[in-house]
């Protein structure tokens, strides 16, 4: 048994991680759903415009929008346990002093959190492809979206990896995701734009660039942002892993 | 229990000389020197007790022999590896029971124990997890989660995860805290065997037990070491009465 077979045993045989998945399976169902009926109720209005909106826009879109919040409960549970439950249990230089190097410890422990992580958006993913073969669906566009939630979860990952190394209690590290997350999610949604010009403050945001893949282009800059920004957040790790080591 | 049985499971790595050596070890906390120049040299196979009141730097010394803590200033290496530039090398050669069982709930006793064997890299996972199996006696619990382990069957864990890859230096802190009688006896026994094939470096403040297990006793205080004594040159050893002589300037810290 390594250490991603050891990381993915803690987490499925965690009764929290079953209920999530439950409870935001149930989320994305109804968002879903809600969408669905949202949309074939105005079907008849649609019929008449011009530029009325499209599957992708009206029922597919708001879906991946309302997932990537839901991220935020799921990644900050998952990835705020990875290393602030060995320091709760004391179990942490099991690990850190074993014959695995530091990277091989950060990358089997990031590999097991986005395992897990992935198994909440699968069956949103597998929603909309269900929508497929019942609809006419721009797929393109749509893969563009998945990539963005899927970078989006990348980064929120590597984050709260980053942050759950700094803290030695699990509540606490759970709690300091789900802030900082909420926070920028918040920067993100401000109105500012339009009126006063760009809102610099709103670039920091990984929600904002999330939303730079709902056009029908890849945007590069976001891409570089969440590549940069999990890599970056991973090294950090890695330091801070080498630096706990000069602590008493 | 009979240890006469267990012997040959306690055969190690091929014996070989192995040299400890600390070098002007000094470890500062927020402006307090923790350890303060230490000096040591140590060879197997043999068991060393660290003795010293609370506070006197031994799990620190400890942490630093083990690798899992770096000093600000000085040296710990074994056959000229040292324990911070050739790191895994340095660890292939001990392994290191904390004061605390480094436990994951989630695992039963037998996932631990090949858990360990992979991250330690064993090669004979199989045939090392029976072989500490059979030291610390598991069998009965191999199974069970080891959130579900008493006191004595984790510390048993303990040693076993700090042993199965073999290792020439065994450093353990405060092994015998909190175990009955009965497991204090079973793990002086344990010890008593290890100490014929490796060097064996304990903290504790049991001074009976110290001095029926060690071959050598170094006494600590306020982050420097009194005195390296060894008992076979006392013809009447009385360790009580030296250890009080020399912490007798201070209580718990």
């Amino acid at each position: 048994m390594n250490l991603l077979q050891a990381e993915l045993n803690y987490y499925l045989r965690s009764p929290i991680i079953w209920i999530i998945l439950a409870l935001s399976a149930f989320v994305s169902a109804w968002s879903f759903l809600l969408s669905v009926e949202f949309f074939t109720t105005l079907q008849v209005k649609f019929a008449g415009m011009s530029d009325a909106p499209t599957i992708t826009k009206g029922i597919i879109f708001p879906l991946i929008g309302a997932e990537s919040k839901i991220l935020i409960i799921i990644v900050s549970i998952i990835g705020g346990l990875s290393f602030a439950r060995y320091t709760e249990t004391y179990s942490s230089h099991l690990v850190t002093n074993s014959l695995l190097t530091d990277t091989q410890i950060i990358k089997q422990k990031y590999i097991a959190i986005f395992l897990i992580s992935l198994l909440f958006i699968v069956p949103t993913i597998a929603a909309i492809v269900s929508l497929v073969f019942i609809s006419k669906i721009q797929i393109y566009t749509i893969s563009i979206a998945i990539l963005g939630l899927l970078l989006l979860m990348i980064w929120m990952l590597a984050i709260s990896m980053l942050i759950s190394i700094f803290v030695s209690n699990t509540g606490f590290s759970i709690l300091l995701c789900i802030v900082i997350f909420m926070g920028l999610l918040l920067i993100s949604q401000s109105d500012l734009d339009s009126s006063w010009g760009k809102n610099w403050i709103q670039v920091f945001s990984p929600f904002y660039h999330f939303k730079q893949f709902t056009n029908d282009y890849l945007p590069l800059s976001s891409i570089c942002y969440f590549a940069v920004g999990s890599i970056l957040s991973l090294w950090l790790v890695k330091i801070r892993l080498m630096h706990k080591r000069y602590m008493l | 229990m009979c240890f006469t049985s267990r012997v040959e499971y306690f055969i190690l790595k091929p014996m070989h000389e192995i040299n400890l050596t600390i070098d002007s070890l000094t470890c500062i906390y927020r402006k307090q020197k923790i350890l303060n120049e230490i000096n040591l040299s140590l060879n197997n196979p043999q068991a060393v007790t660290l003795l010293g009141p609370n506070g006197a730097g031994k799990s620190t010394l400890l942490k630093s022999l083990a690798a899992v803590l770096y000093c600000q200033s000085g040296t710990v290496s074994i056959n000229a590896l040292d324990s911070e530039k050739d790191r895994l090398k340095y660890l292939l050669h001990v392994g290191y029971m904390p004061e605390s069982a480094a436990i994951m709930p989630e695992l039963s006793v037998l996932e631990q124990l090949q858990f360990t064997a992979s991250i330690n890299q064993v090669s004979n996972t199989e045939e090392d997890i029976e072989r500490v199996v059979e030291i610390c006696q598991l069998k009965q619990v191999i199974m069970k989660r080891t959130n579900q382990l008493s006191l004595g069957y984790k510390q048993r864990l303990n040693l076993a995860q700090a042993i199965i890859h073999k290792p020439q230096v065994l450093i353990m802190d405060e092994p015998l805290n909190g175990l009955d009688p009965h497991l204090i006896i079973e793990f002086r026994e344990i010890i008593k065997q290890m100490k014929k094939e490796c060097l064996i470096i304990m903290s504790t403040h049991y001074l009976a037990e110290a001095a029926n297990i060690s071959d050598r006793v170094l006494i600590m205080q306020h982050g420097k070491l009194l005195d390296n004594i060894d008992p076979s040159t006392f013809e009447n050893f009385d360790l009580e009465k030296l250890y009080l002589e020399h912490t007798k300037e201070v209580g718990a810290v």
